[in-house]
């Protein structure tokens, strides 16, 4: 990290502090609010992600939000937060490059008032709530820097009326694997076959590693969940997939697994414009789309077949109500 | 009449890339005077601002203050659509020893109190050089203030950039050469040269950074140059011109390389052309693994 901005009314904060001890050599930027840089219009996300920056801010406003309908694993009462902005990861088809003008990474360092609201938001409900972490980031992939989610489980393991989503491809789970598991948490990681990891999920670990980080979650008696979202279109897709199934299949223990989602690549349509924009030489958008419903996506007929041999396969070895299609 | 490198302004004959352009700025010509020498560039006459020229670069001095500065970048970054580019250098009043050199983090416009965040080049390029707010002023001051630096240009320059390049794309140095010790009235010009000459490496630093950076994307300039050859042999619409420059982007991606001409035989219409590119794309499915 060559570049650190910090809201100024967060200078004197421990984590602020401790973040920047990990950074002797970088620039220290002192700035007001961290949309002053993040939400500047001029900036390239491409170019940026070349060279990321971090701000280090306090997350004014509202810090719980519903999420979308479809979003969700089995629970009534879904909600989704983001301690940090955007994600040290690079996948082609991430919704990030499309919603945010900035590659540079946010972390908020006001955990307590995240866990104050989710406490409040749980308690405003008979039945359990969920939490799903990792929306407009990854959960665990800079936790070495931001310490998140030991702080996160701490609140989790006091709070049994709500359960917390972990959503992730990194294979940083020192955090989860140094306690005894949390009956209320479960981490679930985005699969794709090792084809696909290479050429579109650039910097994530391999799909090998993250099977084997899966694995000892599993064996540490942790929940787990699979998501395989977004599947993507290729001429040789039940090839891939077939085998990636398998794959996955072998490694883990299908019938323990908490909960199995998939959805097919979407994105709204001026997130693909602009996806379009920065990266014109993508494979994956050389792929036949359409648009429905505001959303770019496969032609219809293709999506159903796609879902279909994926659904049929996943019923191998799973049961129906471990399965939350995404819509 | 130009002067430059024929290559530099001549329309583009093939779709090969050209160098792309990276344009320092300054106020003065004792500033200029610096980077004409040291990257050997010739006068461009172009419609009455100061620029200077070589393959790779070009050198626009602007003359003394914001409006001045702004109009001259704008103009040219008009005219040049290939600057990649630029960068402000020059001399600044501040807190800090005369001579120190200083990376603009954030350049803020005193008048509207406007900021502007250019987003840093990585330390490794610019020596570590110090980071530092720089304020421009409308009228020279001595009103020193620690950890904020003076100019009277380059707000001008980011606001006029802003609307071409990206905020990475525009960065400003600038050398302390009056400060609380030796305030503006005992500056003299003739020191200004000296003190800008220690800016050279770090500037040439900057400048081969962003030529690699422009080698990287060069693919999207190939595209173009292709897209403008077909084009110029067949009527096309704006809409056409970006449905043939996507078809060009997804033929390179599915096949590693743009289509020879040789491939399109002329056509009378764009959609004939977007037939043909079309075929040739299904000659190349969208695969993943060993066999794509
Ligand atoms: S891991 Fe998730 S958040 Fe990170 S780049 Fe990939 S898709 Fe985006």
């Amino acid at each position: 990290m060559d570049t650190i901005y910090i809201e100024k009314e967060v200078a004197a904060h421990p984590r602020t502090l401790r973040i920047c001890e990990r950074y002797p050599r970088a620039r220290q930027i002192p700035i007001n609010r961290y949309s002053d840089v993040f939400n500047s219009r001029t900036q390239n996300f491409r170019e940026q992600k070349a060279n990321p920056s971090l701000i280090l801010a306090k997350k004014p406003g509202k810090l719980i939000q519903a999420t979308p309908p479809g979003y969700h694993v089995g629970g009534e009462n879904n909600y989704y937060f983001s301690h940090m902005l955007n994600c040290v990861y690079d996948c082609r088809y991430c919704f990030l490059q499309g919603m945010y003008q900035s590659a540079n990474y946010v972390v908020f360092i006001n955990n307590e008032d995240f866990f104050d609201e989710i406490t409040r938001t749980a308690n405003q409900h008979r039945s359990a709530s969920w939490f799903f972490s990792g929306y407009d980031c990854d959960s665990l992939a800079l936790d070495p820097v931001t310490h998140f989610v030991d702080d996160c489980l701490n609140h989790f393991e006091k709070t049994p009326n709500a359960f917390l989503e972990l959503r992730t491809k990194s294979t940083q789970i020192r955090p989860l694997t140094n306690r005894s598991p949390l009956h209320n948490v479960v981490v679930a990681y985005s699969l794709s076959p090792a084809a696909i990891v290479a050429a579109e999920e650039h910097g994530t670990p391999s799909l090998e590693k993250r099977l084997d980080a899966l694995k000892t979650l599993q064996d540490n008696g942790w929940q787990i969940g699979l998501r395989f979202d977004p599947l993507l279109y290729a001429e040789n897709f039940e090839d891939l997939y077939h085998q990636f199934f398998d794959q996955v299949f072998e490694s883990l223990d299908m019938g323990a697994v908490h909960s199995v989602s998939l959805g097919v690549f979407r994105l709204p349509k001026g997130f693909h414009k602009k996806l379009v924009r920065l990266y014109p030489d993508s494979k994956l958008l050389a792929a036949p789309m359409d648009l429905r419903d505001g959303l770019m996506t496969y032609p219809q007929s293709e999506e159903l077949s796609m879902r279909k041999f994926c659904t049929d396969k996943l019923f191998t070895a799973i049961n129906k109500n471990q399965f939350f299609p995404c819509s | 009449m130009n002067v430059m490198d024929d290559e530099l302004l001549s329309p583009v004959k093939s779709y090969t890339t050209r160098m792309s352009l990276v344009c320092i700025i300054t106020a003065l010509p004792a500033e200029s005077r610096v980077f004409i020498d040291s990257l050997k560039l010739k006068p461009i006459l172009d419609h009455g601002w100061r620029l200077y020229g070589n393959s790779g670069h070009l050198l626009l001095q602007t003359g003394l203050g914001k409006l001045k500065s702004a109009a001259a970048t704008s103009a040219v970054l008009h005219l040049h659509d290939d600057i990649q580019a630029v960068i402000n250098v020059g001399v600044a009043g501040g807190t800090d020893a005369i001579g120190t050199q200083l990376l603009a983090h954030c350049v803020v416009d005193q008048g509207s109190g406007f900021s502007t965040y250019p987003h840093l080049p990585p330390q490794r390029v610019v020596s570590s050089l110090p980071s530092t707010t720089i304020e421009t002023l409308d009228k020279p001051s001595d009103d020193y203030r620690a950890g904020v630096s003076f100019d009277m240009e380059a707000s001008g320059i980011f606001s006029a950039a802003s609307p071409y390049l990206s905020s990475g794309s525009v960065q400003c140095v600038k050398v302390i050469s009056d400060n609380p010790d030796a305030p503006l009235g005992e500056f003299k010009k003739d020191d200004v040269t000296a003190l800008v000459s220690t800016t050279v490496p770090v500037v040439n630093s900057l400048l081969d950074w962003y030529a690699v950076s422009a080698k990287q994307s060069s693919i999207e300039k190939d595209v173009q140059h292709l897209a403008n050859t077909l084009t110029s042999k067949t009527h096309h619409s704006v809409n056409d011109k970006l449905q043939l420059s996507r078809l060009l982007h997804q033929h390179h991606a599915l096949s590693g390389e743009l289509p020879e001409l040789t491939a399109l035989p002329e056509t009378t219409s764009a959609a004939s052309l977007r037939t043909q590119l079309n075929a040739l794309i299904n000659e190349h499915p969208l695969r993943y693994g060993d066999s794509s």
